[in-house]
């Protein structure tokens, strides 16, 4: 008995052992369950899933999608097609469409499954995706359609941080040290150290999957430039590419969202300049008005005042670029922080973007599209330097007795390099604001080239031309980090550094909110390392026939979810290629 | 004759040696480079000093000048133009492709050039200081003083405000669909032919004006010859030695034309090809494509030379 006994302990403590080993696998699920469930709330504010919620309301008052036709885009041939690599916003006319995404972020930064679930997060250094067992490969050799495994998807993150020159986002995925399918639909990320811009890294634009098979079978050279080698998983397949001419895709058959997508093909139209873009698209030769990474008021204006207001549709498709002055803070006099400050309140930021007729909005360090970060326009408007009327004289005159504590010589300013001609009328309104404040400086205007080299080359006082776009707040240490890859005007301070590593750090949306508003509060008070002024704001404008868009986030106003619009009328010439 | 062609074509080698250190050189001096553009062209990349290295070093941009030029000049005599930085496509494909188009281009814009030119000229003359001639006078001046890019996007926005019509796109080559392909080439073509042969009409018009007033046409007109004949087969083959000069430059003003059209046209051809690769700083292209356009310019140029002899047999070449 003393035997049955001990049985009867032995059971007892398996059992309770059993018990413990299912509570402690119920806690880390629901951890788990609690970080997935942060990481989407990081993206998604209330508000955003009503606007989502409204979005879908729409698409059921648009109708049911319908099959047919063929898509016809303007685009701009970037001759690159590999995601590791490409730098040119027309590249992504085909490469959004032959490639996909794990995870992909969505209408107002929702991070959405995309091949893979939502993933798992097992810690805050280990996160398992689950691939969804009807993705495939495109039907073409050596993939010959075979099923999307997480071998691939393992490789296909991987290779963005491989030992190639050209590849110009591997640090993204730096913090990785494993990837490993621990089976056929089970990838396991396992991440050094703590880092939470993991995640949406995996969802980033540019995260789109190639196959070692691909890889293999043409190398890298042709993976980025022939055609033929673009074998994807993607809502289309490639067909042919007439450089610099055309791009050819068919709907793929096995694409893994049933029944989509709508169109039977896709044609992206080159075309170089503005005048004959929107002629096509007025006498109805292509569908979208405006390329996929930019869309200007006026060019929708135009197309309405030649085809009228029910023929065209715009929305508004806030992006995370935009542009913004660099000040090169080791050059006089903007060694002073408070010289920066003073700049930074004079600047009037009503006068710039009413310059921009609707193609910028006001904006701070994080750009507004990236939710819950990034400041709305409304909340930057009670800021000092944001501020207009009475309140913008307060500012003047704080920036005035600013400079009058720094002693700097007000006529020694070093000129203003600028990216002519777009920032030029930018550039001479704040000539004139700075005027107010005694401030007495030039303008140097640079080409494209001269202007990205003297960034590049941090051979500048003070400049202004475009801002990088991002997903995830951690832009901020990118941008301004002492060992920040474009931290153009060398700016170097220990207390930000700090800040920025610990929003690295940081899963929880509340606590990471809190660190960047500071970091935010303290760049626009303090620091002022940039002259922040505007983010983008797309106005996407395609023909009313056209049903199903929704705005997309990210750099550009991608055409990532063109799979998911279709024609409600086929448009003549648009039936077939 | 045979001497002189065969001492100019000994002279182009060197030359052409000559135009591929200047245009080297040249193109060295423009400030920022494709490194520049692939490390910061909007996207959030997080390339680093390190990586910079890299990419020069990827590019052969670490090596000294006279090395990288000595590598390019070998590779370009034996054949291989290399490839293109920002596309990686292979440059000589490239000219294999969009050459065609260009020379389709100039030769529509030659055969609305000449007549349009030598005509407009010939006739002003013939008819000076009545109606006609002040009406040409004017248009030639309007053309010489109206750019041709903004002829051009005039051209789209005119018809497209008043008829509803643009011009066919994408572009369709010639041989697969020629009819559109011909509606899609006419007007850049004319377009780029106007400005020159505004220039060439008035250059015509003085050089007839000034022939028309020899004794030999006189006594043309006075032997009762029909006065179609005298302006046709006496006073305008003695216009031509600067009217073919002239001619000979619009391989030149064409291909400044094509630039301009082809860009604003979407025709994919070598001008547009340049546009791109300029604003890319997209070196080893701007330099094949200077060096084979400044070689076959000279070409031009020795043509045009020996065409002389045949219009005026008084000239000999030594």
């Amino acid at each position: 008995m003393v035997g049955c006994g001990d049985d009867d302990d032995d059971a007892q403590q398996q059992q309770a052992a059993a018990q413990a080993q299912d509570q402690q696998q119920e806690a880390v699920e629901q951890q788990a369950d609690q970080q997935v469930q942060q990481q989407q709330a990081q993206t998604a504010t209330a508000e955003e899933q009503q606007e989502q919620q409204a979005a879908a309301a729409q698409a059921v008052a648009e109708g049911e999608p319908k099959h047919g036709g063929i898509l016809r885009i303007v685009m701009s041939d970037g001759g690159i097609f590999d995601p590791a690599i490409a730098i040119h916003g027309g590249t992504f006319a085909g490469v959004h469409q032959i490639y996909d995404w794990l995870n992909y972020l969505d209408e107002g930064f929702i991070m959405t499954s995309g091949m893979a679930e939502l993933p798992e997060v097992v810690d805050e250094l280990n996160y398992v995706y689950n691939i969804k067992p009807n993705v495939y490969w495109h039907d073409k050799p050596p993939l010959d359609g075979r099923q999307f495994t997480a071998e691939d998807a393992a490789f296909g993150l991987e290779r963005f941080g491989f030992d190639n020159p050209e590849f110009v986002f591997k640090d993204r995925y730096a913090a990785i040290d494993k990837f490993e399918a621990t089976d056929e639909l089970t990838l396991h990320l396992q991440a050094g150290e703590v880092f939470s811009p993991i995640l949406t890294a995996v969802a980033e634009d540019n995260a789109l999957m190639v196959s070692r098979d691909a890889v293999d079978a043409f190398g890298d050279e042709r993976i980025s430039t022939d055609f033929e080698a673009q074998i994807g998983t993607g809502a289309m397949v490639g067909v042919s590419r007439e450089p610099d001419v055309e791009l050819r895709l068919d709907r793929n058959p096995n694409y893994y969202k049933e029944g989509q997508p709508y169109f039977d093909g896709y044609k992206g139209i080159s075309l170089g300049d503005d005048a004959i873009r929107i002629a096509s698209f007025v006498n109805g030769q292509t569908d979208f008005l405006n390329y996929q990474w930019f869309g200007r008021p006026v060019d929708l204006d135009s197309a309405i005042a030649e085809l009228g207001e029910d023929a065209v549709t715009g929305v508004p498709n806030p992006v995370t670029y935009g542009m913004a002055t660099h000040i090169h803070t080791e050059v006089e006099p903007y060694t002073d922080p408070r010289v920066r400050t003073a700049v930074h309140l004079a600047a009037d930021r009503e006068q710039l973007i009413a310059l921009s007729l609707g193609e910028l909005v006001i904006g701070g360090p994080i750009a507004v599209a990236i939710a819950p970060y990034g400041r709305t326009e409304d909340e930057l408007r009670q800021l000092p330097g944001y501020r207009s009327g009475d309140l913008r004289q307060e500012d003047l005159a704080e920036s005035r007795k600013l400079l009058e504590a720094t002693g700097v010589d007000l006529d020694g300013f070093p000129p203003l390099d600028i990216w002519a001609p777009d920032a030029s009328d930018y550039a001479q309104v704040l000539q004139q604001n700075l005027g107010e404040v005694g401030i007495n400086i030039g303008i140097n205007e640079l080409t494209t080239a001269d202007a990205l080299a003297a960034r590049q080359n941090r051979e500048f006082s003070m400049i202004m031309l475009g801002q990088q776009g991002a997903s995830d707040p951690d832009l901020l240490y990118n941008d301004l980090h002492t060992t920040g890859g474009q931290n153009y005007g060398n700016f170097s301070n220990p207390e930000f550094d700090a800040l920025v590593e610990k929003g690295r750090s940081v899963f929880d949306v509340e606590e990471r909110k809190a660190i960047y508003d500071e970091a935010q509060d303290r760049l626009l008070n303090e620091w002022n390392p940039r002259l922040y002024w505007s983010w983008s704001t797309v106005i996407v404008a395609f023909r009313s026939y056209l049903k199903g868009f929704r705005p997309t986030p990210g750099p550009t106003a991608s055409n990532a979810i063109l799979w998911g619009m279709w024609f409600d009328e086929i448009p003549e010439g648009a039936e077939q290629f | 004759m045979r001497n002189y062609i065969f001492r100019r074509l000994l002279l182009l080698p060197i030359t052409v040696i000559l135009l591929s250190i200047f245009v080297f050189g040249l193109i060295r001096l423009v400030p920022g480079s494709v490194i520049d553009a692939r490390l910061s062209a909007g996207f959030p990349g997080t390339a680093n000093a390190d990586d910079r290295a890299k990419l020069e070093a990827h590019f052969g941009l670490d090596k000294p000048v006279h090395v990288q030029y000595v590598k390019w000049i070998g590779q370009v005599f034996s054949g291989d133009f290399g490839t293109s930085w920002l596309t990686k496509e292979d440059i000589l494909d490239n000219f294999g492709r969009r050459m065609p188009v260009t020379i389709e281009l100039l030769i529509l814009t030659l055969i609305i050039y000449i007549p349009l030119g030598i005509g407009t000229g010939v006739w002003s003359a013939v008819r000076q200081n009545r109606a006609d001639d002040y009406g040409i006078r004017f248009v030639t001046i309007l053309f010489l003083a109206v750019p041709n890019f903004w002829l051009a996007t005039l051209v789209i926005v005119v018809p497209l405000v008043l008829w509803g019509y643009a011009p066919p796109v994408p572009y369709v080559q010639l041989w697969e669909e020629p009819d559109t392909n011909i509606v899609q080439m006419i007007v850049p073509a004319a377009i780029a032919a106007l400005a020159g042969a505004a220039v060439l009409g008035r250059v015509a018009r003085s050089e007839m004006l000034e022939v028309l007033r020899q004794d030999y046409v006189r006594t043309a007109y006075s032997k009762g010859l029909a006065g179609r004949v005298v302006i046709l087969r006496h006073a305008l083959r003695n216009t031509m030695i600067p009217l073919i000069t002239l001619i000979g430059l619009v391989f030149a003003t064409g291909i400044a034309g094509a630039v301009i059209v082809e860009q604003i046209f979407a025709i994919p051809g070598m001008g547009r090809y340049l546009v791109q690769s300029l604003l890319t700083n997209d070196l080893p292209v701007v330099q094949v494509w200077m060096l084979v356009f400044g070689a076959a310019f000279i070409l031009v140029n020795l043509l045009v030379d020996i065409s002389y002899g045949i219009f005026d047999p008084r000239i000999r070449f030594q």
